[in-house]
């Protein structure tokens, strides 16, 4: 019971409310600044990198409601399907700004053709055109199947995103964890903070669209049922 | 690249991220008080049904 109330959204929103403002302080009062190339705008990573994580995350999450809808047929993973992505482009777009943003104070350039901007970018073409293809086709369970095997195709650009900066390490891109490069330890607790908080406010938006949806779906029964 | 000329593109990533997460709460909360107000619409016209019901 109090699990329950504690994953609601007003409680959900709190907390990642508080995780991401504790992240932003430690970003720039704790963690040093870098000394590379980068300098001081090397601080946009704190909220660039779990952003990025989390619009992955959401469309991971769109991958695994569509698997479990072709299995089942129950529109509701279709419904969590198509908010996970609505909230993933969401989150991709202020990706993209940032990294441009941050592109061009570290760079000197807004957009680089390399191998994490461009698959990334295709990342964002493929689920704008998750909406389009929901737009063309009318019947509600053809609609769902199609978009849901699209969902499942589209996810294949997803990993080769996550991991483009470990298959192609010629690219701008620095690795954050692991081999091939890594995070200093004193960054890693304000970027941790920051994903556990961002990772929070992304699950605490998707039950807030997805109880938008079912209430949306309640009124268009009720209004069929009443003949509003 | 000046530390002035970094500050500035750090604050305009940041305030890119709250402006969107801004505008999508107010978004949010403008379709969640719409479908409140249309709900509300339709138990009171329930209700009006219902009382003229009972009272035939």
């Amino acid at each position: 019971m109090i699990l329950k109330r504690l994953l609601t959204a007003p409680a959900l929103y709190a907390v990642a409310g508080a995780l991401l403002a504790a992240g932003l302080l430690l970003a720039f009062l704790y963690a040093p600044t870098d000394t590379s190339s980068m300098g001081f705008s090397q601080k946009i990573f704190y909220y660039h990198a779990p952003i990025a994580e989390c619009a992955l995350l959401a469309f991971g999450i769109a991958f695994v409601a569509a698997i479990l809808y072709l299995r089942s047929n129950d529109p509701k993973y279709d419904v969590l399907g198509m908010v996970a992505i609505r909230l993933g482009l969401l989150f991709s777009l202020l990706v993209m700004a940032t990294g441009m943003i941050w592109g061009r104070a570290a760079w000197g350039v807004w957009w680089a053709w390399e191998p994490r901007l461009t698959t990334f970018l295709i990342v964002c073409l493929l689920y704008t055109a998750y909406f389009v293809l929901r737009q063309t086709v009318e019947e509600e369970s053809r609609r769902a199947t199609f978009a849901a095997l699209f969902a499942i195709i589209a996810f294949v650009d997803v990993p080769i995103t996550f991991f483009a900066t470990r298959f192609m390490p010629a690219g701008l891109h620095p690795v954050v964890f692991g081999r091939g490069g890594g995070m200093p330890g004193s960054d890693l607790l304000a970027f941790f903070v920051s994903m556990i908080g961002m990772t929070l406010l992304l699950i605490a938006m998707l039950r807030q669209e997805l109880a938008v949806e079912h209430l949306k779906e309640d009124l268009y029964h009720l209004k069929n049922r009443i003949g509003a | 690249m000046t530390l002035a000329e970094a500050v500035k593109y750090v604050a305009a990533a940041y305030a890119i991220i709250v402006i969107v997460f801004v505008a999508y709460s107010m978004f949010s909360a403008r379709r969640i008080s719409a479908l409140q107000r249309e709900l509300q619409v339709l138990e009171e016209a329930v209700d009006k049904s219902a009382k003229r019901l009972g009272g035939e």
